[in-house]
């Protein structure tokens, strides 16, 4: 059975053609036409990713992905009518993970989508070491990769799975610079080079999580012109 | 006269002139009545002053020579002292004088002359440099021929005073001026400030911030100004929020069917269903024409984007042989090959990522559509202008050279529609894209025997 994806769009001609592509593709598709559905439905059924139409009647997009972001961890992709305005920013900014621009190529949105539910190259580094889960020390963080949880000062650290695979590399390579470039290509497994709206805003929600000041990071620290650095 | 241009001085330094002017006329008419007046009172007390003490000493001579009339000279140096004048005695034709600074000759001679004749007089004259003041009085002490006293007074000191006074004048004027300039320059730069205000304020709208509003200006004289100006400034940014608004709406409802119909399409085309030739050609056709009508209406919403003044450019700085590789591979334009200049491999570039990406699809579009497909892209580093330049060259007919500014220009047609067929708005929105990214674009021959496409970028600094 392949990924299930959660597709909330109001369009039910663009929900339709999109679900018999992706369903080709192998997914597993659940439609919502509202936000309100989409909500309650990312929140009781098991979803591997889901995908968020910006204009909706009802609550709006950016509420939509607030509410699944609050209690879940998948993976969220938005879909937006317009690349050139803020709304892009806006939706990474309240947790969504990627974003894609109508019109949609098929075969483009089903590549992001596997992307997104793909698992982190570490924990496919702790498989190929069969079995040995190995433990990622960086400073007060400890990751697992194999069981997908990570701790700050002992305390259990919630992140979504996009979060989750930043640490892995940045501590994979601790008080190594990771270039954005990088950073894109191995977190977000496809041809991402140059968009870091989608970096920055992860990088912003990361240091929410566990820096004092979050304006003046301390462990996570932007080398300017670089990369990101995660320090112990 | 005529062929002098007028010089275009601006509010502040003509006012500053003025200004100037005014206190330097004004101040010099004083400082020149100041000085006449001074200098005539002055001259007028020295003359009374030397008289008076020439009559004195005139009388004393005159009861000396009475007592002992041979005395001549020996008389004059005992009967005069002090007083700082040179005394001179004329009596039975001949001169006599007491100090070797001066002689009877160094009189002027018509003083002497009226002196002689035994008038009183006084006269101011020139000796060796220095300003005089000679005093003859007669005296009557019953010769026959006429005895004369003449007594003469160095004017230099009375000169020290005045030139002192003249140039002390001369610098107040100067200051003067040069206050009443800076005065002028102070107030019209008050007057200037509120204008200035709104130049600021009008430049800040122009830059895109809407909210920017005149305040802080409660001068009344200004009110009606600032009313004006902020109640301009409203509906200006209303017809732009109502405009944004619109193309909001209007992408949103030409990206839906798009969206659907694009989906629709690849279902048909995922299926890799078999369908009868004459269908399979329908398909293909609607196909083709759904992905034109798709760039049209892409072309559209993006100019009109950049058109209203409201594109974002997201730059960043990346390596751009990678960023040209990659961009390259998303266009399905990776069989193109990719020629790097010495030094520019490991150049950097201050780049919109999507924005390369519209102008490499749109180029190696054009040159698919109609010169059989880009023979080489090639990347140069100008390192003394800081640019990196993209060359992409074609084997095809080429661009005639009365064409190649023109095709750059929206719904421009080459000629025979050869260079634009279909194309449209692509080469307009490459240049836009090239100008939001600080570029330029230009299109050249190429040494492949077609049209060679060059646009440059800023150069990132090496991190």
């Amino acid at each position: 059975m392949g990924p299930s994806v959660l597709f909330v769009e109001d369009d039910d001609q663009i929900r339709l053609t999109l679900r018999l592509n992706l369903e080709d593709d192998g997914f597993e598709v659940t439609e919502a036409s509202t936000g309100e559905e989409g909500v309650t439905l990312a929140l009781s059924t098991p979803i591997d990713v889901a995908i968020v139409d910006l204009l909706l009647p009802g609550i709006h997009g950016f509420d939509v992905v607030r509410a699944i972001r609050a209690q879940s961890k998948i993976p969220i992709v938005i879909l937006t009518a317009q690349s050139d305005t803020h709304d892009v920013v806006a939706g990474l900014e309240a947790g969504a993970d990627d974003y894609l621009i109508k019109p949609v190529a098929a075969k483009e949105l089903a590549a992001r989508l596997r992307a997104m539910v793909r698992r982190n190259t570490v924990l496919a580094v702790a498989d190929e070491r069969e079995g040995q889960a190995p433990v990622l020390r960086v400073g007060p963080l400890v990751i697992r990769p194999s069981s997908g949880d990570a701790t700050w000062n002992g305390e259990p650290l919630p992140l979504t799975r996009t979060e989750f695979k930043i640490l892995c590399e940045l501590a994979l390579h601790a008080d190594q610079i990771v270039s954005r470039e990088d950073l894109l290509d191995r977190v977000w497994g496809y041809d991402y080079l140059g968009d870091m709206r989608l970096i920055d805003s992860q990088m912003y929600r990361l240091r929410v999580k566990f820096e004092d000041d979050p304006s003046e990071p301390r462990y996570l620290v932007t080398v300017r012109g670089m990369g990101y650095k995660l320090v112990p | 006269m005529s062929g002098r241009r007028p010089v275009n001085l601006g509010l502040r330094a003509r006012s500053s002139i003025a200004f100037g002017l005014l206190a330097l006329v004004l101040s010099s008419v004083l400082a020149g009545f100041t000085y006449n007046r001074s200098r005539i009172y002055l001259l007028q007390q020295r003359d009374r002053v030397a008289v008076a003490q020439a009559g004195f000493n005139a009388r004393l001579l005159a009861n000396a020579l009475r007592a002992s009339p041979e005395g001549g000279g020996r008389l004059l140096a005992s009967v005069i002292n002090g007083s700082g004048s040179q005394p001179m005695l004329f009596r039975n034709n001949t001169w006599y004088v007491t100090s070797a600074n001066i002689a009877p000759d160094d009189l002027p001679s018509d003083l002497r002359r009226t002196a002689i004749a035994g008038v009183a007089t006084r006269q101011r004259f020139m000796l060796r440099g220095q300003p005089q003041l000679a005093v003859a009085v007669p005296i009557t002490v019953g010769a026959r021929t006429p005895t004369v006293f003449v007594a003469t007074t160095p004017l230099t000191e009375l000169q020290r005073t005045l030139t002192t006074l003249a140039t002390t004048l001369a610098a107040g004027a100067f200051g003067a001026t040069i206050i009443g300039a800076v005065l002028g320059l102070y107030a019209s730069r008050r007057v200037l400030r509120p204008l200035s205000r709104i130049a600021d304020t009008a430049e800040q709208i122009a830059a895109g911030d809407l909210d920017a509003r005149l305040s802080g200006l409660d001068d009344p004289d200004l009110t009606r100004l600032v009313a004006t100006f902020n109640a301009m400034t409203d509906s200006l940014e209303e017809r732009i929020q109502r405009e944004q608004r619109f193309a909001s709406h209007v992408s949103h409802e030409l990206r839906s069917p798009l969206t659907a119909l694009r989906g629709a399409m690849d279902l048909v085309r995922g299926r890799g269903v078999q369908l009868p030739e004459r269908a399979q050609l329908g398909i293909d056709l609607l196909e083709q024409q759904v992905g034109r009508f798709e760039r049209m209406v892409l072309d559209l919403l993006e100019m009109a984007t950049i058109e209203a003044g409201a594109a974002t450019v997201d730059l960043t700085s990346l390596s751009v042989v990678p960023l040209l590789k990659t961009t390259m591979l998303h266009v399905g334009a990776d069989s193109v090959p990719i020629d790097v200049a010495v030094g520019a491999a490991e150049a950097r570039v201050i780049v919109d990522a999507r924005r390369f990406e519209r102008i490499i699809d749109n180029l190696i579009g054009n040159a698919n559509r109609h010169a059989g497909g880009a023979t080489c892209v090639r990347i140069i580093r100008d390192g003394t202008a800081h640019r990196v330049r993209i060359h992409i060259d074609d084997a095809g007919p080429g661009v005639a050279p009365n064409e190649r500014s023109r095709i750059f220009d929206r719904f421009a047609r080459g000629a025979q529609g050869r260079h634009l067929a279909g194309a449209g708005l692509g080469l307009a929105l490459v240049k836009e894209h090239v100008r939001l990214m600080r570029g330029t674009i230009c299109v050249s021959d190429s040494p492949d025997g077609g049209a060679r496409f060059t646009f440059d970028l800023p150069e990132a600094e090496a991190p």
